[in-house]
């Protein structure tokens, strides 16, 4: 219920001038809230938790090289 | 105790707790890999809208932010309902259970009509996938997830035709908890899909 009530707000900041980091870091909250408390992760044991957690350092991987490799390339003329 | 593993016995796993362990597992195993097929298209997004800010800013204005806030609000609540289900089948609560998976079906339906109208509007605009990067990517985001909320209601459909047929209880209600797993990534994946392609400043 607390969640929805974020989201509302949130929706509503963007009539402001607000930055992507705000708005990711409501969603991370979010999403642990939702992974912690409705999939039950934070009742699980530990590899439960490196099943879970393993991807999301892959995924970082992901985003964070491909970002790094587009930005730093040299355009030959 | 003893007869029960033996009747399970023939190369598969003896101890039911095993098993429920290793279901959950395999599906955490599956979301992950879930999780990074989104991700790809996450990391597509970063790089265009680096790229690209004033036609990412332009171009997403188009997009309904109420119907969005909507649709976040449904699926959060459907998250909930879905996790009471869980909680309620492993009180051995089958009616409970039943009706709390309708809920949560209906949300999912009523999560696709608003994307169905959102959708609609778009192409009465005539904005298409082809209209520009951001507009790929975002039928693309959102047509992949609403591919995987449709998956999702079949497998919570399941589930509820089992659970009025009484094949869960108390003692063994793993389908439905790992139905549930399910439900909450594709819940997980819109709580930061919507930020990204509907509120950007």
């Amino acid at each position: 219920m607390i969640l929805t009530a974020i989201t509302v707000y949130v929706s509503y900041i963007h009539f402001g001038v607000f930055n992507i980091v705000v708005a990711m870091g409501v969603a991370s909250i979010k999403a642990s809230l939702v992974a912690l408390f409705f999939m039950h992760l934070k009742f699980e044991d530990s590899i439960t938790w490196v099943f879970a957690l393993f991807p999301l350092s892959l995924l970082a991987l992901l985003i964070g090289m491909t970002i790094l490799d587009t930005f730093t390339r040299v355009v030959v003329p | 105790m003893e007869q029960a593993s033996v009747e399970h016995s023939h190369g598969h796993q003896m101890d039911p707790y095993v098993e429920y362990s290793s279901s959950k597992l395999g599906m955490w195993l599956f979301l992950g890999t879930e999780i990074l097929l989104f991700g790809g298209l996450f990391a597509a997004y970063a790089i265009f809208r680096a790229k690209y800010p004033e036609m990412f800013a332009e171009q997403h204005e188009e997009l309904n932010k109420q119907m969005g806030a909507i649709n976040t609000c449904i699926l959060i609540f459907s998250s909930l309902t879905m996790a009471m289900g869980v909680t309620a089948i492993k009180r051995g609560k089958q009616k409970l259970t039943a009706i709390l998976l309708l809920v949560t079906i209906i949300c999912g339906l009523g999560f696709g009509a608003v994307k169905y109208l959102e959708y609609s509007a778009k192409f009465s605009h005539h904005i298409y996938p082809d209209t520009s990067i951001f507009f790929s990517l975002y039928f693309l985001m959102t047509g992949l997830h609403m591919l995987h909320v449709f998956i999702g209601l079949l497998i919570l459909a399941t589930m509820f035709v089992l659970t009025l047929k009484g094949k869960f209880t108390a003692e063994y209600n793993t389908p439905v908890e790992v139905g549930g797993l399910y439900w909450h990534l594709v819940d997980l994946i819109w709580i930061y899909l919507f930020p990204l392609l509907y509120l950007i400043a």
